[in-house]
């Protein structure tokens, strides 16, 4: 088991284990979206998640947020294998696009209040005064609670859906992508605000990410993917230039490039997209799968690698340790 | 413009059907042997029919009958549609597959041939009409309901709601309902127009409404016996011909406010 995270003496919060997915494909027989994916979190960290579009990050966060059911594998919460009856209000998960995310009839007050209604034995008045806390807590004023969703920003109305997600006092709060919907100044002041609510609550977060620096800022472990698998993981982000997976180095390097000396990063993001940086990334958006990714063996990344030989295409390669708290899944390293 | 025109006329209709009875001058059923064919006159507006009973009493009367059992079938059928199609699509699986094809089943009978084996069992009277058209009616709402909700159940704010500790009552009430609702309402309105249209026209085929009651379909048909007068069979077809044109033009312009909103 993986660890990632700086406190070993410290129980897991969430471990995942050897989860896997996969979908019917359009064309030919299925595809996995995640395959045996495992790492453990601990109380009061947050783990980053990054890879490109399409690799299993979302499907990963579903299946831990319990809205999806994995083919194989076990997620297990506070060292038992997890039960969403039970534990749903300890889990929650804000989404990438936050005006598909709510339901466009409800004022911002009635969306906050909905996990009140559901987890708190609160009357209606106690209900508008936490609703109206939350508010406040994200940053909005309380004033805009009769409001629609149409009414704020794409910034604002991913405030309200981290307000409701915090309204359920939630232990883990999985972050889907939350600030790939917005501009780059409301994702700045959104990540200031994650960080601030991270810190002043305790909570344990998992942010996934195509946003390296997004990660860097906020997260403090690491994980890569990349076609459904994880390729490496680092318990401290501040290692991050110790990064030795061929697809982690490549993906470092293009934030690296352009941020020139004040390493880390400037925002790059549209460079990493259009660079060719990531070999697979053109073709994955244009087949919706990975290259190998239908392939039962061989490294996940060996039809992009440049380093890669015969080895990587039959075998898989184990994520294991390299030093304490770092795993690598490659034969080359 | 030629909207609010139809809007005023459906409008005047209905209201005017609904005061019947404070508005009709006569007796709708009281014949008077005397006044057969009367011209309309201040005392008989649209004048009389082949038994000397009032017309514009009688077109009035028959309206409330003729849209009453329009509402009716329309809101009943509406109701069991919408309610089995969003059971259907939210609960899948076999459930789903088992209500799905029972409706093909049912939809696959004719409606008239339903009507007919239906007055045959239980005899001629509207309730037996509003029974066999009930029979197939609710399966239109129920595979556009089906749909619909399928289409929110994919939804991320569904998800999240589930994610929010919601059960699937409360899913279904808060959330499905309210976004597929303004979709159905344009069903609604022409189906109840259809609706209208199908009892005139049993009525007129002499399955419908008994006389001596009024309905417009049996007015019709009532008038066709008398071609020498057409205001019989004029004024009440074109009641029916108004009304579906208002109620039609009313669920076209619902879906382009829809449409509008959407994009």
């Amino acid at each position: 088991m993986d660890t990632v995270g700086k406190k070993e003496e410290t129980a897991s919060l969430l471990e995942v284990r050897g989860v896997g997915k996969s979908y019917r494909g359009r064309k030919r027989g299925r595809i996995a979206a995640v395959r045996g994916v495992c790492f453990s979190l601990k109380r009061g960290r947050c783990l980053g998640v990054v890879g490109e579009s399409g690799c299993g990050k979302s499907t990963l966060c579903r299946i831990i947020a319990g809205i999806e059911k994995p083919d194989f594998g076990e997620i297990r919460y506070c060292g038992v294998p997890a039960d969403y009856k039970k534990d749903r209000q300890k889990i929650q998960m804000v989404f990438q696009n936050s005006m598909d995310a709510v339901n466009l009839h409800l004022n911002a007050e009635k969306i906050i209040s909905e996990p009140l209604e559901n987890f708190f034995s609160m009357d209606r008045e106690g209900r508008r005064r936490e609703a109206s806390r939350l508010m406040e807590l994200v940053g909005l004023s309380p004033e805009d609670m009769g409001k629609y969703p149409k009414q704020f920003s794409g910034g604002q109305l991913q405030r309200i859906c981290i307000a409701r997600a915090l309204a359920a006092k939630p232990e883990l709060l999985i972050l889907d992508e939350p600030l790939s919907s917005l501009d780059v100044s409301v994702q700045a002041q959104l990540l200031n605000l994650l960080k601030d609510l991270q810190e002043q609550l305790g909570l344990t977060c998992i942010l996934v990410s195509h946003d390296l620096e997004a990660v860097y800022y906020l997260a403090d472990g690491l994980a890569v993917m990349y076609g459904g698998a994880l390729v490496e993981t680092l318990s401290d982000i501040e290692a991050l230039s110790c990064l030795r997976h061929p697809y982690a180095r490549k993906l470092l390097s293009v934030c690296r490039e352009h941020g020139a000396e004040d390493f880390p990063f400037a925002r790059n993001k549209e460079h990493m997209h259009k660079s060719g940086g990531f070999p697979g990334a053109e073709r994955g958006a244009e087949d919706g799968e990975f290259p190998g990714i239908g392939e039962a063996r061989g490294c996940v990344y060996a039809g992009c690698c440049p380093e890669a030989d015969e080895v990587c295409l039959w075998k898989t390669p184990e994520l294991s340790d390299r030093e304490p708290g770092h795993r690598v899944a490659c034969h080359h390293v | 413009m030629k909207f609010r025109i139809y809007l005023i006329l459906l409008a005047i209709l209905v209201l005017a059907c609904l005061s019947a009875p404070v508005l009709a001058p006569c007796d709708p059923n009281q014949a008077d042997p005397t006044a057969k064919f009367a011209e309309a006159s201040r005392e008989h507006l649209l004048g009389t029919d082949y038994l000397g009973r009032d017309l514009f009493s009688r077109v009035l009367w028959g309206g409330r009958n003729t849209m009453g059992y329009a509402v009716f079938v329309a809101s009943v059928s509406a109701l069991v549609g919408i309610s089995l199609g969003m059971l259907s699509g939210f609960a899948g699986g076999p459930l789903d597959g088992f209500l799905m094809k029972g409706s093909d089943v049912l939809r696959s009978f004719p409606g008239i041939v339903l009507v007919l084996i239906v007055v045959s069992i239980r005899g001629v009277g509207i309730d037996s009409v509003c029974l066999a058209m009930l029979f197939t009616r609710w399966i239109w709402y129920a595979r556009m309901t089906r749909n619909l909700t399928r289409a929110q159940m994919g939804r991320t704010s569904v998800l999240a709601s589930r994610i929010c500790g919601s059960g699937r009552l409360k899913i279904l009430r808060r959330h499905i309902l309210p976004s597929i609702l303004p979709e159905l309402l344009p069903v609604f309105s022409i189906d109840f127009g259809s609706a209208l249209l199908a009892i005139s026209g049993y009525s007129f085929l002499g399955l419908g409404i008994l006389p001596p009651e009024a309905e417009w379909g049996m007015m019709i048909n009532d008038g066709r016996n008398y071609m020498g007068h057409p205001e019989m069979m004029f004024w009440p077809g074109l009641c029916v011909v108004l009304i579906v044109i208002g109620v039609n033009a009313l669920g076209d312009r619902l879906r382009d406010r829809l449409e509008e909103r959407r994009s």
